[in-house]
């Protein structure tokens, strides 16, 4: 009896030694998250300004572009980060290109100046006005262009999800960061979506698409009706401008995640007009960007507008390429419609 | 004796095996198991079957101690990694994050140096040596305790005992005149008649012998029968001038609180003392078991018998006060090899009684040994003054991690900091496993003593430097059957 005491203590006491790696284990997580807080809260301020100059082959080749009146240009940025993640512009590239608008004599806008001019209220616009958008309201995009936008006289709109603002996501910006921000005056905060910048299952088959852009497919309950789709879209919608109305913001432009208001798929044709109705009655104007990427200047009017996106790799030539056909008016432009495909 | 109210230490790789004391002859290791049963408590049967003999080294033991080992290592890089990690804090919060990066790099620190401790190796000396030992109503104990010095293993004719009984109202003194009877000499008996205090005692018994080297044993201790010999061959080096021996707890099973300073005492002992001793600059000669050369007290003894400490008579802290008066001209090392089994409180108020006493003696002597260490090797100096800093400020980042943060910032920093904790107290548990040749569950204990010092020894800090004019022992004698009188609690 004593030795099969005996041997279970033993074994119970050799247990020690793997069973005093749970704490390690189970407070891991803790400690990776509070490491990450720890950095978000300590690496938060604006980064400095790379020093940048355009050569002067490049300022023999970009050469300046006649103004033209009643329309403005939206550019989209969706962070600025090193990662080539195809998204990201690096603060080197973004000061660049800073460099280039700035030497085309642009101005940018506020938010609120661009929505007066597509209200056709556009009193005091200036010669050359441009309005710069950066999309998710992502922590980098603040450090990496403000101190550039301070530097060029330059300002911006951010396009915020206020469902990751809410969790305290270390990458995103927070509420008082957007404060200050706005107080800045360099900032303008704009609504992306609440909770609805992700994809969700729209088919049997797996097939994924932006939480506003189709009606939802689940195995228990198949598709989702057109109410089903109306009620979700709408809560979120709802809940996106009180957010906003909480926090004091005033918006003047909705930015559609994903480039997707149903516009991609056939499945719901009358998706996309309804969205449209939806978002042109909740904030007048909503972004997307062309799937060739060669937008039409924005003008006066509702609804959808379109922006020129800068990713991971856009270099100079494209953007003033871009700027510059679009600065001559071609005879069969087509201003008010996005190009899409399929 | 252990360390002062410094952090919990965590342990580096362990430098080769723990060495099992090597037992006399069959008579002598009688006498000492006697004394051992005697002090713990339960006194020898007569005709009880001999103790088992020791389970031997088995497969598993070697293999659960490689994974302790490969275990520790993996902590240690893990923790310096992770503050490696951490390194850009000092940018934000530089106070903070030195503190984290400083208290890593003590407890780190004294692993390592303790890898560079070497024992002495016998150099055949063989000094006249006194032990003496005061005694204060232990009537139980002193006549096992005085019988286990007569059996040591060193030439009778160089060894002499020195009972100073300090005014007992027991039989104390009779139990001594019993022992000195049958010892042919080899005991001296002072009786200093009324209750003077155990420096008086000591110093009574100091002066009262002739002997070149004079060691120190608290009634509460056990000597390993080659102890004795092994502690002073550290004084073939003509400079050493306090030899401190170490100290294991000899009533491990009595309680989990005598299982936590089992593990304690061996890490004080194995790893501070030990890195302190590379420098030879023991800070604390434990008054469980030392040894001191005559000609280094001497010049100290009235003074270090009538120390006060803003205006009162500095009664307990002895240890800790008469290592000082040595190491400031003397060296003074450790001796892992000359091992002492001593009694530990086992009971929470008698331990925190203990505990608060030794905060309090640290921080009297802390400032004496302030004024002089930056003398000694700068390693040991600078060592010696972030011991004493931090456990000034480590109440303060307790707080404000685990209170503070949380309640204001809503702060997952309680995790972070209580996960550092169980870092280096399982490291701390695993040094313990390693050095054991048989493996151990009781490395355990040491985990949990680092929570136990963080929950209640920490605060104790603050309260002791604020009551360090006391000269009260706090004591009462115990009621546990177990002889544990005022004076044999000594240990600062």
């Amino acid at each position: 009896m004593s030795r099969l005491v005996a041997a279970i203590r033993r074994r119970t006491a050799l247990a020690l030694l793997p069973l005093s790696v749970i704490p390690f284990v189970a407070v891991a997580p803790t400690v990776v998250r509070s490491h990450e807080r720890f950095e978000r809260a300590h690496q938060s301020g604006p980064l400095p300004a790379p020093v940048v100059a355009l050569s002067a082959a490049e300022t023999a080749r970009f050469a300046p572009l006649p103004a033209r009146p009643g329309t403005v240009p939206v550019l989209v940025w969706h962070g600025i980060d090193d990662a080539r993640d195809g998204y990201s512009t690096s603060r080197r590239a973004f000061a660049r290109q800073l460099a280039l608008l700035k030497r085309l004599g642009y101005t940018a806008i506020s938010t609120r100046q661009w929505a007066d001019f597509r209200a056709g209220k556009s009193t005091n616009l200036p010669a050359k006005p441009i309005l710069l958008t950066f999309d998710d309201g992502r922590l980098d995009s603040y450090r990496g262009a403000d101190r550039v936008l301070e530097r060029d006289g330059m300002r911006a709109a951010i396009f915020v999800i206020t469902g990751d603002i809410d969790r305290r996501s270390p990458f995103y910006l927070t509420w008082s960061e957007l404060h200050r921000m706005a107080d800045s005056g360099r900032w303008d905060v704009e609504p992306h979506a609440h909770d609805g910048h992700t994809e969700i299952t729209v088919a049997p088959d797996g097939r994924q698409a932006g939480f506003y852009a189709a009606r939802r497919y689940t195995r228990s309950a198949g598709r989702e009706s057109m109410a089903g789709w109306e009620a979700r879209v709408s809560t979120d919608l709802f809940t996106l401008r009180d957010r906003f109305a909480a926090q004091g913001f005033v918006s003047h432009a909705f930015a559609v995640p994903f480039n997707d208001y149903g516009q991609r798929d056939a499945a719901d044709p009358e998706i996309p007009r309804l969205l449209s109705g939806l978002l042109t009655r909740q904030f007048g104007s909503f972004f997307v960007q062309a799937d060739d990427n060669d937008p039409t200047f924005t003008v006066p009017g509702s609804g959808v507008a379109q922006r020129y996106e800068l990713r991971t790799g856009t270099t100079l030539d494209q953007l003033y390429g871009w700027l510059r056909k679009h600065s001559v008016p071609a005879p069969a432009a087509r201003h008010h419609h996005p190009t899409t495909k399929g | 004796m252990t360390p002062g109210p410094s952090i919990p230490l965590a342990p580096p790789a362990p430098a080769g095996g723990e060495e099992l004391p090597t037992l006399a002859t069959p008579g002598e290791r009688a006498e000492v198991d006697a004394a051992l049963h005697e002090l713990a408590g339960q006194a020898p049967v007569a005709g009880e079957a001999p103790a088992p003999p020791p389970a031997p080294v088995t497969v598993v033991d070697r293999a659960a101690r490689v994974i302790a080992v490969a275990y520790l290592l993996v902590l240690l890089v893990g923790v310096i990694a992770y503050k490696g990690a951490f390194l850009q804090a000092l940018g934000a919060t530089p106070l903070l994050a030195a503190y984290g990066v400083i208290v890593c790099g003590y407890i780190v620190s004294r692993f390592i140096l303790s890898a560079f401790y070497r024992a002495r190796r016998d150099a055949g000396l063989e000094p006249h040596v006194a032990i003496i030992m005061p005694g204060f109503n232990e009537q139980e104990a002193i006549a096992a305790s005085l019988r286990s010095l007569l059996a040591l293993e060193y030439p009778e004719a160089k060894l002499e005992i020195v009972a100073v009984n300090d005014g007992s109202t027991d039989d104390t003194l009779a139990e001594m005149r019993t022992v000195a009877r049958g010892a042919g000499g080899r005991v001296q008996v002072i009786d200093l008649g009324v209750n003077q205090g155990k420096r008086a005692a000591m110093a009574a018994g100091i002066r009262a012998t002739e002997a070149e080297i004079v060691a120190f044993v608290d009634s509460d201790s056990v000597l390993e029968p080659d102890a004795l010999r092994i502690l002073v061959q550290g004084f073939a080096d003509e400079r050493v001038g306090a030899l401190c021996g170490h100290a294991d707890v000899l009533n491990v099973r009595e309680s989990w609180l005598t299982k936590m300073q089992a593990v304690r005492y061996f890490v004080a002992f194995k790893v501070v003392k030990a890195a302190e001793s590379v420098f030879s600059a023991v800070t604390c000669c434990s008054g469980c078991f030392s040894a001191y050369r005559r000609a280094a007290i001497l010049p100290h003894l009235d003074w270090w018998e009538h120390q006060t400490f803003l205006g009162k008579p500095s009664t307990f802290g002895d240890d800790r006060s008469l290592t000082n008066c040595v190491l400031r001209d003397w060296k003074v090392r450790y001796e892992a090899k000359a091992i002492s089994h001593t009694l530990v409180p086992s009971g929470f108020h008698q331990f925190m009684v203990q505990q608060l006493r030794w905060k309090r003696s640290w921080t009297r002597e802390s400032l004496i040994v302030g004024s002089f260490i930056w003398r000694k090797h700068p390693i040991a100096a600078v060592s010696t003054y972030v011991g004493m800093l931090l456990p000034l400020i480590a109440p303060l980042v307790a707080l404000r991690t685990i209170v503070y943060m949380p309640l204001v910032h809503g702060s997952a920093a309680p995790f972070v900091y209580l996960v550092g904790i169980y870092a280096m107290a399982v490291a701390y548990g695993l040094y313990y496993a390693a050095r054991k040749r048989r493996y151990d569950g009781l490395w355990i204990y040491g985990v949990l003593f680092c929570f136990f010092y963080l929950f209640f020894l920490l605060w104790q800090t603050y309260w002791a430097i604020a009551t360090a004019r006391s000269s009260s022992w706090g004591t009462r004698p115990s009621t546990a059957g177990m002889a544990q009188p005022a004076v044999v609690e000594s240990s600062s």
